[in-house]
């Protein structure tokens, strides 16, 4: 399973879309439970997932799915 | 988009107004005070009790959040620390999505601040802000809510919270007017009512307690798990003898001071809750635990000779629950929240502090608002 996998399966969790609607350039704004909520659950399950701690001033980076990509590969979670 | 939290300083107040304004716009109730000096509580050399202001600001300089801190020394078990109540968190993702993780920052840099943090209150466990830091993983407690009806067909009359349809107005009337409503409330009351007058109390109203509170608190602190500090010093910050809401009401025995409380008496017009009634709310209490009983008494009789038509209090301790309810007090549905933030829960588990030794009550956290 690809990190774009896992991640996506995790927006399926959390946000209750299918993991195959999942794309790099999904946002708050297209997903109806990505609200403060969702983020904050989003945020808890990324951490417990991959075992990182995202820092005060990266939380609001995490602004989209290929973000959310991204930051984890620079926390050096591998593909 | 890159966000930061900044302590609230002069050259944002134009910010913050604009913030308001685009909550505002975006339908929200709430907005954020505009002053970086907090109109209550402001720090003030050796207050130990104090609020600071913070602000989530992007790279554009545009306030996108903000939350307070309330800062306040606890006895927790065997010690004093200083905990924070986490306030007032706005985030502009309640109108935008495209700021969903503002209120997530918030919260953490609250917590990076004082991992030692609380909120209370919140309106209940569906309110956003409650369900944001049950998510967070925070332990969730209700603060039970009492009160005491002193005039009946007023209360029946008034009590917007129970109107709220046509059926209710016409039941809720009928049991004014027939004067079954008032036999039904003063039968119940009176059953429940354990404490009998005592003629060695005491009971003297003050503008301040002058040592009072002092006195109380070195004798009587160790019998709870947790509660604020609630000293002279602590009191009189919270309580300003020159604000003329608080009533402020001393309990002795012979001499020896049994208890305390602090009162409100307000006349609403159209509250959301409590009509035209006249409220009387018992703020704050503290004293030993085996005297809440008298203290609560003493308090609602106070009130019930200033014309009150209804008294409301929340709280939280077993010993000021059981005195409420040996006062002739109901219990109902509160709405009223104590969360503990996982290190305050940690530091409460670790001291073996039970939910029911935590003392918290209406004038706790955000104050006596909506009273």
């Amino acid at each position: 399973m690809t990190l774009t996998d896992r991640v996506a399966a995790i927006f399926e969790k959390v946000f209750g879309i299918e993991a195959s609607t999942f794309s790099p350039t999904l946002a708050p704004e297209d997903v109806l439970r990505w609200d403060s909520l969702g983020h904050m659950t989003l945020v808890m399950e990324l951490e417990d997932t991959f075992g990182v701690h995202f820092d005060v001033d990266e939380l609001t980076e995490l602004n989209s799915g290929g973000r959310v990509i991204e930051m984890l590969r620079a926390k050096g979670v591998k593909d | 988009m890159k966000i930061a939290i900044k302590e609230f300083g002069e050259e944002h107040v134009a910010a913050v107004r604009q913030f308001n304004c685009r909550l505002k716009a975006g339908g929200a109730t709430l907005c954020f005070p505009e002053s970086p000096i907090p109109e209550w509580l402001p720090k003030s050399p050796g207050r130990k009790v104090f609020q600071e202001h913070y602000l989530a600001i992007d790279e554009g300089g545009d306030v996108r959040g903000a939350y307070t801190l309330k800062h306040q020394e606890f006895w927790i078990k065997d010690r004093v620390v200083s905990i924070a109540d986490f306030r007032l968190p706005i985030s502009e993702g309640i109108i935008n999505r495209r700021y969903a993780s503002v209120a997530v920052q918030l919260l953490r840099d609250a917590l990076a601040r004082q991992p030692l943090l609380f909120g209370l209150g919140m309106g209940g466990y569906d309110e956003p802000v409650a369900r944001l830091l049950q998510a967070a993983g925070w332990s969730m407690h209700t603060v039970p809510f009492f009160f005491r009806i002193i005039r009946p067909v007023h209360f029946l009359r008034n009590i917007t919270y129970l109107r709220r349809s046509r059926a209710m107005h016409g039941v809720l009337d009928a049991l004014a007017l027939s004067g079954i409503g008032s036999l039904g409330v003063r039968t119940v009351q009176a059953f429940r009512r354990r404490v009998r007058p005592d003629l060695t109390v005491d009971v003297k109203e003050v503008k301040d307690f002058n040592g009072f509170a002092d006195r109380l608190w070195e004798t009587c602190h160790s019998q709870y798990g947790m509660t604020a500090v609630r000293n002279d010093e602590t009191m009189q910050a919270l309580y300003p003898e020159d604000d003329p809401r608080f009533t402020r009401l001393e309990v002795s025995d012979r001499g020896r001071p049994l208890g305390y409380a602090v009162l409100i008496n307000t006349a609403h017009t159209g509250h959301k809750y409590f009509g035209d009634m006249r409220l009387g709310s018992i703020v704050s209490c503290f004293g030993h635990t085996d005297s809440t009983a008298n203290v609560v008494s003493a308090a609602a009789e106070h009130l019930e000779s200033q014309g009150v038509d209804l008294i409301v209090s929340n709280h939280s301790h077993v010993a000021w629950q059981q005195g409420f309810r040996r006062a002739g007090f109901l219990s109902w549905r509160s709405n009223v929240i104590f969360a503990a933030s996982k290190a305050l829960t940690e530091m409460l588990s670790r001291a073996g502090v039970t939910n029911e030794q935590l003392h918290f009550n209406r004038g706790d956290g955000d104050g006596p608002v909506n009273l």
